[in-house]
């Protein structure tokens, strides 16, 4: 019994670590233009498409199409920041949540497109990762979720790195900090919403393809996982990418602890109640303003 | 000299005309014309099921009425104050389980039951809006969503409740007993009556909250909350009160529909589907407008209804790609909905007179 809960602790937490990684992306967002980007669970669905057809269609090794994912990635959410911009520069003013609305909209039209074009089943992909799992005293761990770990923990690094080391990076965190201050010194605005946004969703893209040895492709496969992570952005603080980590496995653990005590359901509960404690608590999240 | 005379006289006719304008706007705006054809409208839409009965034709008016109203009602806390709920599908749940449980438990008639599921859902939103109404925008919305969800997960998983045999996933069958007392009817038309009645209502009550100085604090507490507060507004009371008549009318819906199809589960009743339907309607119609959310209604789900039959099969989703582009289309040239249109053609008319000097 001990060891069941041990077990599903530990996949609790690298499942969380992969939640913290969709949620980065969407914490620059949210810190960079305090842009609600509705449609980051779209993108991270198509690019788990995209690699669909890249191995069946056009039979190249999943390992090979990742180089393709991550442009194709950048260019869907620069796109989208494209689409976006005449409505958060004219809601700028009014500050209303028209922006969110809108990426709803535009999640809408992705999501069901894309149930249209592929159909509601299921897809998997079968990789060298697929149902490996190895075992440690016991415990069976799923080698997928291990390797999808590690690799968040590194572009977690290389997203630190960019954001406090690189010109642009530094560009990044100038306009989260004081958006005039930053087009004083000429930050050009638009191009780091642009740019944002599409390392936002290169980001969840490499996130959708981490979880195919271990995951399914379906149409809303996105939503559950935007969900969570809006839920983390909030928890771990906004702009606050160690928040984002931290708050990303503290929702894998409490999922994985509901499912050992409940159900699924009621796991998915707890994950919200969470939720809701932490924003009458604390509103500002564990780790607050900083995009550090 | 005589160019300053004309330039006045330009002047005097644009203001003519729009004052003239303004003078027979009403609640049903427009001049006499108007005002007669929307008589001639109501007129019609009252005798239709006398002459139409084909059930496809009215179960698509049933349901047009009815995505009308719960979004009608959406919009007194949507638009009139301006919180947008993306969670307001768990208060056509509670409005569709209490009644439903009430009347297959206790054999309450669904007429009480409908006003009993009325005011719990407002008892809710009570509860959910006192830690949520703090937050604003974005956090606001998520909490919605959360509290909505989490409703929703409950009544999956569970299966009964005490005495409530809720059933989980499987759902509820309201039993069959024909009559008025039972709130149930053989032919479609009673409903359909039933569910214009509510509309009216539901329009009537927006329409004087408007007019009341709710209305007035409401608006200010959606255009700028800060200055409001600052200005002494109890702001916090003015959106809970909002939040409670919009999430009890939303509980009536909730009965309504559970008796119009006899069947109550989560997928339908619940989630977050029909809390985003709830809101396009008054995004593309106009949020500001009373009769906005009917507009949006009225272009939007009978183009959905159609092409879900229509097209079926491999195309579904084809609606919701529909909604999806109505909404984008709406934000990004339509900003006051269909409603604004009016605005817009009145503005364009004063300004090319101005321009004829």
């Amino acid at each position: 019994m001990g060891l069941l809960v041990v077990q599903n602790l530990i996949a609790g937490v690298l499942i969380g670590c992969v939640y913290g990684l969709v949620s980065v992306g969407l914490s620059l967002l949210f810190g960079v233009m305090k842009f609600v980007n509705f449609a980051h669970g779209a993108v991270m669905m198509l690019s788990m498409y995209f690699m669909l057809i890249v191995v069946r269609l056009m039979k190249i090794d999943p390992f090979i199409g990742i180089i393709f994912v991550l442009p194709a990635s950048f260019f869907v959410g620069y796109i989208l920041a494209v689409v976006c911009e005449p409505i958060v520069i004219r809601e700028r003013k009014t500050g209303s949540h028209t922006a969110l609305l809108l990426t709803l909209g535009l999640s809408l039209i992705i999501t069901n497109g894309a149930q249209i074009v592929f159909g509601p089943e299921f897809y998997n992909i079968e990789t060298v990762l697929s149902g490996q799992t190895i075992v440690l005293s016991g415990v069976i761990i799923n080698v997928g979720k291990l390797v999808a770990a590690g690799i968040t923990m590194v572009i977690f690094c290389l997203v630190f790195i960019f954001l406090k080391f690189t010109d642009l990076g530094r560009a990044v965190r100038a306009v989260s900090q004081d958006m005039d201050s930053a087009l004083l010194m000429g930050v050009g605005e638009r191009q780091i919403f642009r740019i944002g946004f599409g390392i936002s969703t290169s980001i969840v893209g490499i996130a959708g393809i981490l979880i195919l040895p271990f995951y399914s492709i379906y149409p809303t496969v996105g939503d559950v996982f935007q969900l969570k992570a809006f839920i983390i952005v909030i928890l771990g603080g906004l702009g606050s990418i160690m928040g984002t980590l931290i708050g990303g496995l503290i929702i894998g653990v409490v999922e994985a602890l509901g499912a050992t005590a409940f159900n699924a359901s009621y796991a998915q509960m707890c994950v919200f109640a969470v939720f809701l404690i932490i924003l009458v608590l604390k509103p500002k999240g564990l780790f607050g303003k900083e995009l550090t | 000299m005589r160019r300053r005379i004309n330039h006045h006289r330009e002047t005097d006719t644009a203001n003519e005309t729009s004052g003239r304008l303004q003078r027979y706007s009403g609640v049903l705006g427009g001049t006499g014309i108007s005002r007669l054809i929307t008589a001639i409208l109501i007129i019609v839409v009252l005798v239709i099921p006398v002459f139409v009965k084909n059930p496809f034709i009215l179960h698509l008016l049933i349901v047009t009425v009815f995505y009308a109203y719960i979004s009608s009602s959406w919009n007194i806390v949507g638009g009139l104050a301006g919180q947008i709920s993306l969670g307001h599908s768990v208060y056509v749940g509670i409005g569709a389980y209490t009644s439903t449980l009430l009347y297959s438990v206790y054999g309450v008639s669904p007429w009480i039951g409908m006003l009993a599921g009325g005011i719990l859902a407002a008892i809710v939103s009570l509860i959910i809006s006192y830690p949520c109404l703090r937050l604003q925008g974005v956090y606001y919305t998520l909490a919605t969503i959360a509290f909505a969800e989490t409703f929703r997960l409950f009544i999956f998983a569970t299966e009964r409740i005490g005495p409530f045999h809720i059933k989980a996933a499987q759902g509820l069958l309201v039993p069959l007993r024909i009559g008025f007392i039972n709130y149930q009817f053989v032919s479609k038309a009673p409903y359909y009556y039933i569910i214009l009645v509510l509309l009216a209502v539901v329009l009537t009550v927006t329409h004087v909250i408007k007019k009341t100085k709710l209305g007035f604090y409401l608006v200010a507490v959606r255009e700028n909350q800060s200055v409001a507060q600052a200005l002494g507004i109890n702001t916090t009371t003015r959106k809970i009160t909002a939040a409670a008549i919009s999430a009890f009318f939303t509980g009536i819906g909730g009965t309504f529909f559970a008796q119009y199809i006899l069947m109550v589960d989560p997928f339908t009743i619940l989630g977050i589907m029909l809390s985003v339907t709830m809101v396009i309607m008054p995004i593309v119609g106009g949020v500001y407008s009373t009769f906005g959310p009917l507009l949006g209604t009225l272009i939007l789900v009978p183009i959905s209804e159609l092409t879900t039959s229509f097209l079926g099969g491999r195309f579904i989703g084809f609606n919701v790609v529909l909604y999806g582009i109505a909404i984008v289309v709406a934000i990004y040239f339509l900003p006051q909905g269909l409603a604004g249109i009016g605005e817009i053609i009145r503005t364009r008319r004063v300004r090319t007179m101005d321009a004829e000097k």
